[in-house]
């Protein structure tokens, strides 16, 4: 035994201790949130334990996913973590790796975003489910996070069948003490076994191997009962649960007294449903209530399933809304309702609402250059900016949109061919670059269109934790873009905004795919010359020669950059506890009003 | 003793120190025999956005069963505020009872370099809408950081069942 005891973590360090515990071998990863920090404490956990986990930082979801697989293929025990938008991307090699099946365990961690906290929308990926036949847990606790990631694995194995777990942004961020335990891991090697019959799938081969994987999948159904039954067993109305839910439904049954009323049960294995367990919870029910959210996964696939066997009504989505987080509040109504109980409801405070706060660039970021030399240049055509996914696209009414991975310059190549009178510059960080992006650009470059595309390079993937993209490790952009046929490939910098706009103008003039290599590395990503500057430089505002023209407060919009006065007053400052001392703000001053100097 | 869950919000803005503040509040739950939920939201933006906890502490006790992470509307027991906006915003979780500690240095909502017209008010508002509230520039005393101020200030008041040996131990 190597470590053995009670730990308060997150949901993150949860599933990372799970994946130690159940003896990873292989971890590849996109990051997203809500699950972005499980590769990072394996990594820590490999460094204290193992030391002999392999990491695979892929490009994206698609790539994570097979090499996942391939690994797997070989006996080894692996893992593959992605956020629920990214299964989108993995969703092709996902919709046959159950058709070879799996040797090592391996298990496909999804972090899911109900209420979008932290993403662009709140799909629900539920349905990807039925479709790979793969099955699927759903934690309810942090706890559970350890121990089902732990027995994905287990059942993975025993199956021959990835397994996959969905995580919430809720409980990904949720604070628990969780009882651990890693065992002394001992030296494996691996290997691949040649099977045309299982890797080769086309014609009557891939529809054999497909019938294989539905009676695999009807097998489990059979023989793995993960579920939590609660309460009255005898009462004939059942509430069905699945993740979060639970947690709330058993703390108000408790809270209003209900025990005796109602049967509860969750589904620790969402998918494939247990036949006996379920069959057995509905039996002697008058009435089944699913609580879950989302679209009604469960209440659907129940339905499917029991169709012919059920004397009972059935409530959830009539209920419940598709949308948004399922909470307490809202299972708390129904509850109220549905026992006609007297309860004593708290008259919650009325306030006027409070604006929401936009969020800005960090102080220094390169972005903020970036933005105002595309804005000094475009606002006067209303022009496009083409938004992508990452820091660059999160300070509001900068970019034009902000939809998915690659969207940047995907759409925008869609417009450009179409419009005539409104210029269009397409922008994304070198992390979607490298994601799809540089797919959309080659797309671009093979159908010719005239295009203007920037590449907000600041050598990391910032937004989710700063993990590696290809730009960290020096690569040549210049020579990768012009190897790719790139007309132009125009280097600039976004500390020196003038130079930047100018080139912009430039460009603007002529045709072709153009394409700006913007280098500015990340500000926070802790870099010592960053550091250095901040402590040796001392910037001012001069008030004698600042006549309020704001550039620097609104169009360059830096949050160091504060009005001591209230709006519309405007006397500015520099507050030098968060400035940084880029210089940007120097560089655009019409005045020569700001000036930087040395620390002596 | 009660068995009766204490729910919990600590808002503030992107740097205030919401975090390690909540995570103060867990460690002392547990280390004292309670029971903690609760997860912390910091939003998209990675600069002066609005990061908020949603504690809740219940003692431990054999046999219970697990309980949610989510705070019902108007059932905030306490509601501690790195900045009054962000106090704000909570008020609606909470009800007339609900015990406020807030510290009153307003941080602009930055809208209002887009309109030209800051919002103001907040501690205004809030004075009006609580019974039990304590607003106070917690900056004043520059010795110590805001965030462990408030929390101290907290455990004074007998606002949380805790006490500043017991922080002391665990900071």
């Amino acid at each position: 035994m190597k470590y053995n005891g009670k730990i308060v973590m997150n949901c993150n360090e949860a599933i990372a201790w799970g994946a130690m515990a159940g003896h990873v071998n292989l971890v590849a990863h996109y990051p997203g949130s809500p699950v972005n920090f499980v590769e990072k404490h394996i990594k820590k956990l490999n460094d204290r334990f193992a030391d002999d986990v392999k990491f695979n930082d892929s490009l994206n979801e698609h790539v994570a996913a097979l090499a996942a697989a391939g690994a797997s293929y070989c006996g080894a025990r692996s893992m593959v973590i992605m956020k629920h938008v990214g299964l989108n991307i993995a969703a092709d090699p996902f919709n046959y790796i159950g058709y070879t099946g799996v040797k090592g365990g391996m298990v496909i961690i999804v972090g899911t975003d109900p209420g979008a906290n932290s993403s662009t929308g709140e799909e629900d990926v539920h349905w990807y489910v039925p479709q790979f036949n793969f099955p699927l847990f759903e934690p309810t606790t942090v706890q559970e996070c350890y121990e089902q990631t732990k027995q994905a694995f287990e059942l993975s194995e025993k199956y021959e069948i990835p397994v996959m777990l969905f995580v919430p942004g809720r409980l990904a961020y949720n604070n628990a003490e969780v009882s651990v335990e890693i065992e002394q891991r001992k030296p494996q090697t691996f290997s691949f076994e040649k099977d045309r019959d299982k890797f080769i799938n086309v014609g009557q081969r891939a529809v054999k191997n497909h019938k294989l994987l539905l009676e695999k999948i009807d097998r489990i159904a059979v023989r793995e009962k993960h579920l939590k039954s609660s309460f009255n067993e005898k009462a004939t109305t059942g509430l069905i649960t699945r993740g979060l839910a639970y947690t709330i439904s058993c703390e108000l049954i408790e809270q209003y007294e209900l025990q005796e009323q109602v049967h509860l049960l969750n589904l620790d294995m969402v998918f494939p449903l247990n036949n006996e367990g379920l069959g057995d919870f509905i039996n002697n029910k008058k009435e089944l209530i699913f609580i879950e959210d989302q679209d009604g996964f469960v209440e659907n696939q129940v339905k499917m399933k029991f169709f012919n066997d059920l004397n009972c009504t059935i409530e959830g989505k009539n209920i419940f809304p598709k949308y948004g987080e399922i909470t307490i509040d809202q299972i708390k109504s129904f509850l109220i309702k549905k026992f006609d109980l007297n309860i004593e409801t708290f008259e919650s405070i009325i306030t006027e609402d409070v604006p929401e706060r936009l969020g800005t660039f960090c102080e220094g970021c390169p972005h903020t250059g970036s933005y105002y030399a595309l804005d000094s240049v475009l606002k006067e055509f209303n022009g496009i900016i083409g938004g992508d996914i990452g820091c660059s696209s999160l300070a509001p009414f900068r970019a034009d949109w902000l939809l998915c991975m690659n969207a940047g310059i995907g759409v925008s190549q869609g417009m450009a061919q179409v419009l005539t009178d409104q210029p269009i510059i397409s922008t994304g960080g070198d992390g979607s670059f490298f994601h799809a992006g540089s797919l959309s650009l080659l797309s671009a470059i093979q159908n010719k269109i005239d295009l203007i595309h920037m590449i907000f390079d600041n050598s990391t993937i910032a937004m989710t934790g700063h993990q590696n993209s290809p730009s960290t490790s020096n690569l040549n952009f210049r020579a990768y873009l012009e190897a790719m046929g790139v007309d132009k490939v125009i280097e600039v910098s976004p500390y020196d905004p003038k130079d930047f706009i100018a080139k912009i103008k430039e460009e603007m003039k002529g045709s072709g795919i153009r394409v700006f290599w913007v280098r500015g590395e990340c500000v926070i990503a802790g870099n010592p010359r960053i550091e250095e500057r901040r402590v040796s430089l001392y910037p001012e505002i001069d008030p004698t020669k600042c006549d309020g023209c704001s550039k620097c407060y609104k169009e360059l919009a830096c949050p160091a950059i504060i009005n001591l006065k209230t709006e519309p007053d405007q006397e500015l400052e520099i507050d030098l506890n968060r400035c940084v001392k880029c210089g940007v703000c120097f560089e655009i001053c019409p005045n020569d009003a700001i000036t930087i100097h040395p620390i002596s | 003793m009660s068995n009766k869950i204490i729910n919990i919000i600590v808002a503030g803005t992107g740097g205030q120190g919401t975090v390690t503040l909540s995570n103060f509040i867990r460690k002392l739950a547990l280390d004292n025999g309670y029971e903690c939920e609760g997860a912390t939201f910091k939003g998209g933006a990675q600069r002066m956005g609005t990061a908020y906890s949603e504690l809740r502490i219940r003692l431990k006790k054999e046999n219970q069963t697990v309980f949610s992470s989510q705070i019902p509307k108007g059932e905030v027991h306490v509601l501690l505020g790195l900045e009054p906006w962000e106090t704000l915003r909570f008020a609606s979780l909470c009800n007339k009872n609900t015990k406020v500690i807030s510290h009153t240095v307003e941080e602009k909502l930055y809208i209002e370099r887009i309109n030209g017209q800051a919002k103001t008010g907040a501690v205004q508002q809030l004075e009006a809408l609580f019974d039990q509230i304590i607003l106070q520039d917690f900056s004043i005393n520059v010795e110590e950081k805001i965030n462990t101020q408030v929390l101290k200030r907290a455990l004074i008041q007998n606002y949380l069942p805790f006490n500043l040996e017991q922080l002391k131990q665990i900071m």
